[in-house]
């Protein structure tokens, strides 16, 4: 059945991946440090599933979600540090780091003599998948735009120099935003492994934090549009064989699609006269310097 | 900035550069020219007093697939030749890596370098030429050089003893093969595979197709899982055999049988995986590197291998060497699990008839009588070793004059690709390098007449699939 | 209550580089220390890997990619404009340059080959760059995030052409194209992998890159252009034509240094994924860490190659290939911090 096919443990990955990355982006912040945390929390959560169960790996996976973002807050905000360099200074620590703690999970699966492959007895239907990542969107859309703090987090995207006129600390919006967006960011990557790959191999990950963020961008960092190019691109994604060996196209061409589509999305909302009503976060990458006030 | 000082400094750093480029030139240019030819070689090579072996892994050493089993040879050999043998490995060596990494272990005195990927092959190549005096093994490639020798265990036996346990186990009598690359080596695996599936299914009336998914990728855990279910939600496929190092597509077929129930049978590849699926592996294909290190260092000890005598060394060890194994499972004290004891009563309860000798034996029986067959061929591991006698290879016997003993077999009494097969090729024209295909166009009638066997050529240039393979889209 | 500031301060350039240099060598210090301690390996020879791989000409060939590409990296973050499309220019640099050497006659011809073809190369670089450059000047698209997409459709494309098209016929079906002509290749140095031709042209863009950005009216203009925009535009010199001109000699330099990885170093051409091999997002950190400065660029350049060659060779016992990574990623980080300090400062007031 087709809902079947799209709405799979692997899509609702991909949705939290790319709602937390917009929540981040949202405040302004230039996520490219995403890459290196799903390589890093696939590892852990493997681990930390063998080593102590799911439900204190999913405990433990949070928290770690919560002490990256606070990582890339003491760069970004503290030592005001280029967003890119973080970003790419972040992935390389923990695309080595994830190494390390895959493989404590993999040794202590074979001491212990219980299977590598975890076992989780209940797989997740489409109903679940379908109903969390409604959950997960639509609790986005009013965080974002029905709160007072995901208005702050949208202005500090926009223009951090006017929000903060207007009484909202940037930092600590940023830092907040941080927080919430790799925790959501973590949740997905929880489901990937335990629901999904059931397992884990070194540098698996890599390249699906890029992916994200393009599928992010695609959307125009807007939480209910996200659904409709996460929805098309996992399926594709997933698909790229049956139209392999039943149309012969090259699964290169296909997967060049989520990437070019990022771009002629972005290029036409801010092309066309929509696109200047559109509040996107202009400020994105921008480091906030707080000038001090005379006094 | 100080606009002098700042023009000085680059003045001062070009300068130092390309005197820097002159002198590494001209220390560095007469040893090129100074090469020492073969024949003052020959009388004067003395074999190393210590041999220092380089192993260059293209990914992590992790605990199984490719690089895993060439680092369990390292250190077979390495505990064997303890006495005079020392060893070292470089991990994760990309190809635009590969020839540094090399400059650097010949730089700290490796006198014997293994490189074991298809990437390293280049790069390999050229830097035997720049270091005559080292000697260079590469696994899986076709540049030999020298002081550069080729080596490889192939598993075409092994994948049609696991295809004759799918045909026996299937029930659509649909199979699938999930393949990494459909280069020569995975090709010749598919055939083999489906050759076996198909000669069981035929004995028990099955009709058998099997569809093939390349997903370009050696190591990719969730192309070749979707590879995996798209075969089996989408074609109705119920036993798989693969090409990619990850245990991905046990762990898969494992799942969808915990939760779902649905048995789909699969086949381990290339390390034992039995404990990533205990309830879906039937069998698989396991390797044994260290039998062909063995082999090398100690020629390279005994000064049989030197670095101006490489040029024809081509190890292509099949079943009867012991370099690869029929299996899923490797036990604490070494032995091997060949079937699943899970699916050993079910082949067992499987009736056949053989043609070869016409008796009714169970399936079981059927697929170890192959596997003995294989594995006796006392006269060819000596052909093996050297790219001059693979064409002896496909030879099942050689004559004598004497009575008593008229024939000496040489190849296995039995061998999966022997005709009548008929297939179709994959290239063409000037794109096919098999006799059966160059020069034809795409998907022409490949015909092996009855009792013809393919040569080691032939095997090597595999550019067609049999008949009963679907293999629509070509990337 | 004491409040703590950071406030905003300019280190004299000789100070700010004796900081960053000091980060670099206690980085190096903190990993050496932390790798015997923690994994137990000697630290001795740990000390004296690092300091071989330091000394030897090896990392050459690493410096061959770092250097011109973060030259050209650095005048376009002197306007504040962010690519990141390093990665993507490098591979369609590739591409040009495996077109013109092996289906063009040119490849045949000494000289005239590996020049046409790195003259392709930088073409095809530059050309990959302009879009993401066109749609920032006119449009006012990010550009941050278009450098980094274009990275991967470059991937897909070269991938595309290895696995179809232009797939060798001598190549038994793995996806590459077929050898280069043997005029068209770079040789390496004897006991090296790079070539002496390769560093030349490295090493002369160095005063290239620094004469355009600090003696020319354009160049000056650049500079100016990331801190101040409006004030570039009163003097005169139009702000659109400076993006483009930023993306085009950034993307070209990228693009001349793919081209010479086919013809110093592959020899044909590979999937894209092996071609960059994330060498585009490192020389990021190579025109940062000499802020920005094409003179400093050959010791970033230096320093990032000899640490990037390190991850390959380090490896001893315990000393893994993604521990290497790891501490590489620290040190890295501090000089991420390194670069804090030269430029803020933290004040305690009551």
């Amino acid at each position: 059945m087709i809902v079947e096919e799209l709405f799979e443990s692997f899509f609702l990955f991909l949705l939290l991946a790319a709602v937390g990355d917009i929540i981040v982006e949202r405040s302004g912040v230039l996520n490219l440090g995403i890459d290196g945390f799903i390589t890093l929390i696939f590892a852990l959560c493997y681990s930390a599933t063998i080593a102590y169960g799911p439900v204190a790996s999913l405990a433990l996976v949070l928290v770690a979600g919560a002490i990256y973002a606070l990582l890339i807050a003491l760069f970004v905000n503290l030592l005001h540090s280029s967003h890119v360099l973080t970003g790419l200074v972040t992935n390389m620590v923990f695309y080595g780091l994830s190494v390390l703690i895959g493989y404590w999970g993999l040794d202590l699966a074979t001491e212990r003599g219980v299977p590598r492959t975890l076992s989780i007895s209940t797989p997740l239907d489409w109903r679940t998948v379908l109903a969390l990542s409604i959950l997960a969107v639509s609790a986005t859309w009013v965080f974002l735009y029905r709160t007072r703090i995901g208005t702050a987090v949208r202005a500090c995207g926009y223009n951090p120099r006017s929000a903060d006129y207007l009484g909202v600390n940037v930092w600590r919006t940023r830092l907040l935003s941080l927080v919430l967006g790799y925790i959501i960011i973590a949740l997905g990557g929880y489901v990937y492994v335990l629901f999904y790959s059931k397992a884990w191999t070194p540098y698996i990950g890599m390249g699906y934090g890029f992916l994200a963020l393009a599928l992010a961008i695609s959307s125009l960092w807007h939480p209910l549009l996200i659904t409709l190019p996460t929805v098309i691109f996992s399926y594709l994604l997933r698909s790229l064989y049956v139209y392999q060996l039943e149309y012969g196209i090259s699964q290169y061409i296909l997967s060049m699609i989520p990437y070019l589509a990022s771009i002629v999305f972005i290029t036409a909302v801010i092309a066309s006269p929509l696109g200047k009503k559109l509040p996107i976060p202009k400020a994105l990458g921008e480091i906030y310097y707080k000038e001090e006030r005379a006094a | 900035m100080n606009k002098t000082l700042m023009t000085g400094l680059l003045i001062g750093l070009i300068i130092g550069v390309v005197i820097g480029i002159v002198a590494l030139y001209a220390t560095t240019k007469p040893s090129t020219t100074a090469t020492p030819t073969t024949q003052a070689t020959a009388t004067t090579y003395k074999p190393p007093e210590k041999v220092k072996a380089a192993f260059i892994y293209v990914g992590p050493i992790g605990d199984l697939g490719w690089s895993h089993a060439h680092e369990v040879g390292r250190q077979a050999v390495q505990a064997l030749y303890s006495d005079w043998l020392e060893t070292t490995y470089k991990e994760q060596v990309s190809k635009e890596g590969a020839a540094s990494v090399i400059d650097d272990l010949v730089k700290a005195g490796y006198n014997v370098i293994f490189s074991t990927s298809f990437d390293h092959m280049d790069p390999t190549f050229e830097k035997a030429q720049q270091y005559p005096n080292v000697m260079f093994f590469h696994c899986s490639g076709y540049k030999r050089a020298p002081n550069m020798g080729t080596y490889f265990a192939d598993l075409y036996q092994v994948y049609y003893l696991n295809g004759l346990m799918a045909g026996a186990l299937t029930k659509t009598g649909k199979i699938g093969y999930v393949a990494a690359f459909t280069i020569p080596e995975v090709v010749r695996h598919i055939n083999a595979y489906a050759i076996g599936a198909q000669e069981m299914g035929r004995l028990l009336g099955k009709n058998i197709t099997v569809y093939v998914i390349e997903i370009g990728a050696w190591f990719d855990p969730d192309k070749a899982k979707e590879a995996a279910r798209t075969l089996v939600e989408k074609y109705d496929v119920d036993a798989i055999a693969f090409t990619e190092d990850s245990s991905s597509i046990v762990e898969f077929a494992q799942s969808l049988y915990t939760q779902t129930g649905k048995q789909v049978y699969v086949f381990s590849h290339y390390s034992p995986m039995y404990s990533y699926g205990p309830d879906v592996v039937v069998s698989g294909q396991l390797v044994r590197w260290e039998v062909i290190y063995a082999d090398i260092l100690a020629k390279v000890k005994s000064g049989v291998y030197r670095p101006d005598n490489l040029q024809n060394v081509d190890y292509w060890y099949l079943l009867n060497t012991g370099a690869v194994e029929l299996g899923c499972h490797i036990y604490d004290n070494g032995t091997v699990m060949m079937v699943n004891p899970k699916f050993q009563p079910v082949l067992k309860s499987i009736k056949v008839k053989d043609p070869q000798t016409g008796a009714e034996v169970s399936a079981y029986d059927y697929v170890m009588n192959r596997y003995q067959q294989m594995k006796e061929a006392p006269l060819l591991q000596s052909l093996q070793g050297t790219s001059l006698t693979h064409q002896y290879e496909s030879l099942k016997s050689v004559s004598t004059n004497l009575k008593a003993i008229p024939k000496v077999p040489v190849a296995p009494s039995f061998d999966p690709f022997e005709g009548p097969l008929k297939g179709y090729c994959l290239l063409g024209g000037k794109d096919a390098y098999s006799r059966f295909c160059s020069g034809k166009p795409v998907n022409s009638e490949v015909v092996v007449k009855d009792g013809e066997r393919l040569t080691h050529d032939d095997l090597w240039n595999m550019d067609w699939f049999v008949e009963w393979v679907k293999y629509m889209g070509r990337t | 209550m004491p409040k703590i500031a950071v406030v905003r301060r300019d280190l004299p350039p000789t100070l700010s580089a004796v900081v960053r240099l000091g980060a670099a060598l206690a980085g190096i210090g903190i990993a050496i220390l932390s790798i015997s301690v923690i994994l137990g390996v000697d630290a001795w020879t740990v000390t004296e890997r690092v300091v071989g791989t330091f000394l030897r000409p090896d990392m050459i060939r690493y410096l061959i990619v770092f250097l011109p590409v973060g030259l050209g990296l650095a005048v376009a973050y002197h306007a504040r404009l962010w690519n990141l499309g390093a990665e993507g220019q490098i591979v369609m640099g590739a591409v040009a340059a495996a077109y013109v050497a092996l289906f063009t006659p040119l490849g045949e011809i000494r000289v005239v080959g590996p020049l046409a073809a790195l003259l392709a190369a930088s073409l095809a670089g530059a050309l990959w760059a302009l879009l993401p450059g066109i749609l920032r000047a006119y449009l006012n698209v990010n550009e941050a995030i278009t450098t980094l997409m274009m990275n991967y459709v470059a991937y897909s494309l070269c991938n595309y052409l290895v696995y179809g098209p232009w797939r060798g016929r001598r190549v038994y079906g793995y996806p590459e194209t077929d050898l280069i002509p043997d005029a068209s290749k770079l040789q390496w140095v004897h006991g090296y992998s790079f070539s002496p031709w390769s560093l030349v042209i490295a090493i002369a863009f160095v005063p290239v890159i620094y004469l355009f950005l600090y003696k020319t009216r354009i160049g000056t203009a650049l500079r100016g252009y990331g801190s101040s925009p409006a004030a570039v535009e009163l003097s005169g010199i139009s702000g659109t034509r400076l993006i483009i001109l930023a993306f085009f000699v950034s993307g070209a330099l990228a693009g001349l240094v793919g081209g010479n990885e086919i013809l110093m170093y592959h020899r044909k051409l590979v999937p894209g994924e092996k071609i960059g091999a994330g060498m585009g997002f490192v020389s990021i950190m190579v025109a940062w860490l000499a802020d920005l400065n094409p003179a400093l660029m050959p010791l970033s350049a230096y320093y990032v190659s000899a640490l990037h060659y390190l991850r390959m060779v380090m490896q001893v016992g315990e000393l893994t290939e993604p521990v290497a990574r790891f501490f590489i990623g620290l040190v890295f980080m501090l000089l991420l911090v390194s670069i804090f300090v030269s430029k803020y400062k933290v004040v305690i007031r009551k």
